[in-house]
């Protein structure tokens, strides 16, 4: 496999973990995760007083005998999670300088084998421009999982991703009910990512949004004067391209400006009751699923 | 605006190649980032700085064009005129040097330039420019400045001519001052003259209109130089006597006056044939005469005419009879090394005192005798003299109410040191000076103390018009002073001290510092007809602006005044009326200037330089 982060050892590492949802899930039944519906499964839930066209064999006789009412006793309900894990797959992702794409590859394959690792059901949804791709459809096996994500290694990342057309226009809002949507991107765009969160949130689901950053992105470490070069810029006179005599100074606004939109952000998702976690490449991926994830309680 | 060095616009193509370099100047370096989105962001924050930066790179690029501009002055020598230049001016430098009172039918050169002057001042106010007169005097002064008032012009001058009939210039005058200060105003107004109304010819006069005031049949007869001298006992008389401008068959008269003592003069002439330029010595030998009052030489025409300029056909010579000073040693163990010491001092004044020493075994033989330094060792009076200065040695006691005491005698090996800076310690290194025995003295303020060892003072000195009293309390006999050389220098040094020249000289040229060192008190300085031209309490100093004979004097502690009698004459360089010169003082000096003024730009320059590359260190700093 082409991808460095991702090996057997390391998908071992995943199998005692389980994501866990804040949200109530209706989805499908057969799946591991413990609802607050009552249902056929073998975990005591309550008592509840027989009413007219309940299943009389469910009824509690030994309560009958002790209360001389009947009573029937109530089991809670295990639901399948849907987990909608969305990749932004533009050119700043996966440009030469940084290994962001394989980074954001790697976390949403182990939040994939998580899923299918409980019986959940995963869908990986790469997003160019202004559509989302779902290579493999839903992966409800571990079999399913293993030949999604050899697939991944031959992700091109180039354009542009435009986040909140391609979840709005592209994404079934039923699907969204059944669990939790994680975006994966570096969010160093101009696109207004935050409606597709908002949509997420308003059809039912939980939303988790991870930030990758590389190393050089949070303390760039350049001077002088330099012709700053966009990955996603069409020729050397885009506009996103611009010259600039890099000062201490300017790494100083560089930096203001680099809190500023994790502030944004994560004031943004607190206000919605998303999860957010931004991590950079330099971090081990063991360390930002076991420590990241769990700070931001899907784990 | 006139550039001196029009080549030297060469270097403005230098302006061209900043600009080539601010436009080819290196590329930005090429960078690839996968997104640009927090750079630009991050411009929102950086905002409230660029104005400063860009004020900063705008004042670089000052910077380099103001050096670039300073070189181009630097090289070009821009010359500016001044905005006044619309408006001629006539600057006119008057000479008021001796030289200029040289007179033709009763009108000196002087009043001649006035009256040329005042002609010219009228002329050029009607042509509408103005006028600026120097008055060219030891002192250089700016008389009339840019006066455009004829009437105005005409008082001046016409007040300038009465002084100098009341009491003519005789002094030399700093052409060179006159010439700067011409040539400051002359920088002010491009439209300004400068002409020099003088009694000199110059080769070469630059861009100076020199009017000689002489004329041609004007010359002189003077006394050059005049002196007496000592030989073999007696005096002779020397005398150099020049010609100018003539030929002429002089008599020189020497006159001396109360000769040896005596009412009687001397008298003698010598005849001597002058030509225009020449000098000739004379002297007046075997005279008999050891002693003289006065001794005057005055110079006649055999013909009886008389020449042009009058002030140098007379000199006096004045105190050819020494001032006495006697001095009494009186000591029951008499010191030969302070008698040595007293006929050195004797020996060296031989010119200027005529010093007795009187050295008796007890005080009999002086009962009411009076004296000008007393010299008291080991044994002090029960009153000491108040006629005159006093030095104790040793004393053993001294009397009271002098302000001063006497301390118990110390034993032991005694090292002395300087205290301060006195005339009596002038090369005296009291280090070297030791004692086996001393007795502290106590003395109140107005004592100086010279000597001290320890805590303790050894000399004092106190010299006021009313006592004049030295102690020094070792004996010399249990010193080693007397063995070094100190102690000749140090007595020098006191009678120097007690007894300051009152004059230096007797002769003096008008303009010149005269001091007088008194030692007594009202000092008055009074002129040939006794009124007095300055009087004071202590030493001054003064200039003399007439010729003639001039006394000074001052009343002695005793009592008695003291009169010395000085000559003032004209400078000897004032008695050529015709003298020629290559070129005028000050010509020189402006060039001089011009080469100060490229200095100071050339400096500006690179001062320049070094602040730009001060701020491109601080630039390179900043990792910019």
């Amino acid at each position: 496999m082409k991808n460095k982060y991702l090996s057997s050892e390391f998908f071992s590492l995943l199998e005692a973990q389980e994501l866990s949802l804040k949200k109530s899930l209706i989805g499908n039944f057969g799946g591991k995760h413990l609802t607050d519906k009552h249902g056929q499964n073998v975990e005591f839930a309550d008592f509840r007083e027989y009413q007219l066209g309940d299943d009389i064999r469910r009824i509690d006789w030994n309560a009958y005998s002790r209360f001389e009412k009947y009573f029937i006793k109530l089991f809670n309900d295990e639901r399948q999670m849907h987990i909608k894990v969305f990749v932004d797959c533009s050119a700043s992702m996966g440009a030469d300088d940084c290994n962001k794409g394989d980074y954001a590859l790697a976390l949403a394959a182990s939040l994939g084998f998580l899923a299918v690792n409980n019986l959940d059901k995963l869908s990986i949804n790469l997003i160019k421009e202004n559509a989302t791709t779902n290579t493999h459809g839903v992966i409800i096996s571990k079999n399913a999982f293993f030949r999604g994500i050899s697939d991944l290694d031959s992700v091109i990342f180039e354009g542009d991703a435009h986040i909140s057309e391609a979840i709005t226009k592209n994404s079934s809002m039923d699907s969204a009910k059944n669990g939790l949507c994680i975006i994966i991107s570096d969010f160093m765009t101009y696109n207004d990512w935050k409606k597709a969160v908002d949509y997420l949130i308003y059809s039912g689901g939980q939303v988790l949004i991870i930030q990758v950053l590389s190393e050089a992105e949070v303390t760039p470490s350049y001077f002088g004067k330099t012709n700053l070069i966009d990955s996603e810029s069409l020729g050397l006179f885009d506009d996103k391209n611009f010259k600039l005599k890099i000062s201490s100074r300017n790494h100083k606004s560089y930096e203001k400006a680099y809190c500023a939109m994790i502030d944004d952000i994560k004031s943004f998702c607190v206000s919605r009751g998303a999860g957010f976690v931004t991590i950079t490449t330099n971090t081990p991926i063991e360390k930002a699923i076991f420590s990241e994830y769990m700070k931001a309680g899907i784990l | 605006m006139k550039l001196t060095n029009i080549y030297g616009l060469f270097t403005l193509a230098s302006l061209i190649i900043l600009l080539i370099l601010y436009i080819i100047k290196p590329v930005y370096n090429k960078k690839n980032v996968s997104s640009t989105y927090l750079w630009k962001q991050s411009m929102q924050y950086h905002k409230k700085d660029i104005s400063i930066s860009r004020l900063r790179n705008i004042f670089i690029i000052l910077c380099q064009v103001l050096i670039l501009t300073m070189s181009t002055l630097v090289i070009t020598m821009p010359i500016v005129y001044a905005a006044s230049s619309d408006v001629g001016e006539s600057i006119i430098i008057l000479d008021s040097s001796a030289s200029m009172q040289a007179e033709q039918g009763g009108v000196t050169r002087y009043s001649r330039a006035i009256s040329q002057i005042a002609a010219r001042a009228e002329k050029t106010i009607n042509d509408g420019s103005i006028i600026t007169l120097i008055v060219a005097s030891a002192e250089p002064t700016i008389l009339i400045e840019k006066n455009n008032s004829y009437i105005d012009v005409s008082s001046k001058l016409k007040g300038l001519d009465e002084a100098s009939t009341k009491q003519p210039a005789l002094g030399v005058s700093d052409i060179e001052e006159s010439m700067k200060l011409a040539y400051d105003l002359n920088a002010e107004n491009s439209h300004s003259t400068v002409t020099l109304y003088t009694s000199s010819e110059y080769a070469n006069s630059g861009d100076v209109q020199v009017v000689n005031m002489s004329l041609e049949d004007e010359w002189n007869v003077g006394i050059l130089d005049f002196n007496s001298a000592l030989y073999e006992n007696y005096y002779q008389f020397q005398a150099n006597i020049a010609m100018y401008n003539n030929t002429k068959a002089v008599a020189a008269t020497l006159k001396v006056e109360n000769i040896n003592g005596t009412d009687t003069d001397y008298d003698d002439s010598k005849n001597l044939n002058l030509e225009s330029g020449e000098q000739e010595v004379i002297l007046f030998k075997n005279t008999g005469v050891y002693s003289y009052r006065k001794a005057t030489l005055t110079i006649t025409m055999a013909d009886g005419s008389n020449d042009s300029y009058s002030y140098d056909n007379i000199i006096e010579l004045h105190n050819g009879e020494l001032e006495k000073i006697d001095i009494l040693y009186m000591s029951p163990r008499p010191n030969v090394f302070m008698s040595t010491v007293l006929h050195i001092i004797k020996d060296t004044y031989k010119g200027v005192f005529d010093i007795n020493i009187t050295q008796p075994l007890d005080g009999e033989g002086i009962a009411g005798q009076s004296f000008d330094l007393y010299i008291y060792e080991h044994s002090v009076p029960t009153k000491i003299a108040d006629d005159g200065a006093v030095l104790l040695i040793n004393p053993d006691r001294i009397p009271d109410g002098l302000g001063v005491k006497l301390g118990i005698s110390k034993y032991g090996n005694f090292e002395f040191s300087n205290n301060g800076n006195h005339p009596i310690l002038n090369q005296i290194n009291a280090s070297n000076m030791q004692a086996a025995e001393y007795r502290p003295i106590e003395s109140d303020d107005s004592y100086d103390k010279l000597i001290y060892t320890g805590d303790n003072d050894v000399f004092v000195v106190k010299s006021t018009p009313t006592l004049k009293l030295g102690v020094l309390s070792f004996d010399l006999n249990k010193s080693n002073l007397p063995l070094l050389l100190d102690f000749p220098i140090m007595m020098s040094n006191t009678f120097d001290y007690f007894f300051p020249q009152l004059i230096t000289d007797n002769i003096f040229e008008v303009g010149g510092s005269v001091s007088v060192n008194a030692r007594g008190s009202d000092v008055k300085i009074t002129n040939s007809d006794g009124s007095i031209i300055y009087s004071s309490e202590s030493n001054f100093q003064h200039i003399f602006s007439g010729v003639g004979s001039h006394s000074v004097s001052q009343v002695l502690i005793n009592g008695k005044v003291q009169k010395m009698q000085f000559f003032i004459r004209v400078a000897e360089s004032e008695s050529n009326i015709s003298k020629t010169s290559d070129s005028i003082p000050g010509a020189f000096k402006l060039k001089d200037r011009e080469s100060t003024a490229t200095d100071i730009l050339l400096y500006i320059s690179i001062a320049l330089y070094v602040a730009v590359l001060i701020e491109r260190l601080l630039y390179a700093s900043e990792k910019i």
